[in-house]
């Protein structure tokens, strides 16, 4: 009699923890993905340095935390070859407790030919993936937007 | 409120959350978004469907247990195949209509000049129905024992006392 109540009180807590964290979880990664992206908050630039036959991609983020739970927030740019290999990175990561905000800026340089190259789809593409997880880690969605068209990725 | 009632507020319920209200949302939704769920790979009308034939399911199991007796075999069994099928809901509804996912879904778009994946995990989830899921089978396997010996009891106290009396008259051998 006893051990039927308590398993039948452990089912409920075990539901309503799983209900109360799935809420809680969606609600946050939905605000905290949609104020990285929504605006000005992101923004993806390629410049050229002629004289030096250099070109930068970089990423300016402001990333900013609405939602209930603190999250691991992980940003990255990397190029990709024609197999779809990452060959330039740059990605960082940064913990935002609830209504934290932190700006975030990434570069990569690389040679003004293959710049060329990738934005042309020529030879591979450009891979800005963006990570957010949640309760310890435990809860995330990863988004990453492939642009240029080589890559197959 | 008896148990039978109980069992059909219960099945109306199960029925409208599980099986109207997906079938409802997929019809409401803007036809924009469903074609960019059809690009993604997601298959609506197979989704709603699978949610909408599991949600018939558990219905019918409800409506079975409110018109058997505890201690019957039947409720036992239509209280697990009930649990084992609110995970199969679980995984269908996490995996996006893929229920071998396990809680992690891939899911990519074609966008101007490139494409976009998104990977959601929820495996905690698919773990945690399926804790609730043990835990519901013990209880109910737990139930169905605590009900049995109840039963047994029950049926030992309202079976009438025989008496006990000497009649070896009726059956002695009448000497002639």
């Amino acid at each position: 009699m006893k051990t039927v109540r308590v398993i039948g009180v452990l089912v409920a807590a075990v539901q309503l923890f799983s209900m109360l964290a799935f809420c809680a979880s969606i609600y946050t990664i939905f605000m905290v993905a949609s104020s990285t992206t929504s605006g000005d908050a992101m923004a993806v630039q390629v410049t050229f340095n002629e004289a030096a036959g250099a070109g930068m991609i970089s990423l300016d983020a402001e990333l900013r935390n609405e939602g209930l739970l603190g999250v691991n927030l992980a940003l990255g740019i990397y190029t990709l070859n024609g197999s779809g290999e990452r060959i330039a990175r740059n990605s960082t990561s940064v913990y935002l407790e609830v209504g934290g905000q932190e700006p975030v800026s990434l570069s990569l340089q690389l040679t003004e030919g293959l710049i060329g190259r990738l934005l042309e789809g020529e030879e591979g593409c450009f891979e800005v993936v963006m990570g957010v997880r949640t309760l310890r880690d435990l809860v995330g969605v990863s988004n990453s937007m492939t642009f240029g068209g080589g890559g197959s990725a | 409120m008896s148990r039978r009632l109980q069992s059909v507020i219960s099945t109306a319920l199960t029925l409208i959350l599980f099986t109207v209200l997906p079938i409802y949302a997929a019809n409401q939704l803007p036809s924009g978004l469903e074609l960019l769920l059809s690009q993604a790979g997601i298959d609506l009308t197979n989704l709603t469907n699978q949610m909408a034939m599991i949600g018939v399911f558990i219905a019918v199991v409800t409506l079975v247990k409110g018109f058997v007796e505890e201690a019957s075999p039947l409720y036992l069994l239509a209280s697990i195949a009930s649990s084992v099928v609110t995970l199969a809901f679980t995984l269908v509804t996490l995996g996006v209509g893929d229920l071998t996912s396990m809680g992690i879904s891939t899911i990519t778009i074609d966008v101007e000049g490139g494409f976009n994946t998104m990977i959601l995990d929820f495996r905690l989830f698919i773990q945690l129905a399926v804790l609730s899921v043990a835990l519901q089978i013990a209880h109910s396997v737990l139930q169905f024992m605590e009900a049995r010996q109840k039963s047994k009891i029950e049926r030992t106290q309202t079976i009438p006392q025989i008496e006990l009396f000497d009649a070896p008259s009726q059956y002695e051998p009448v000497i002639a």
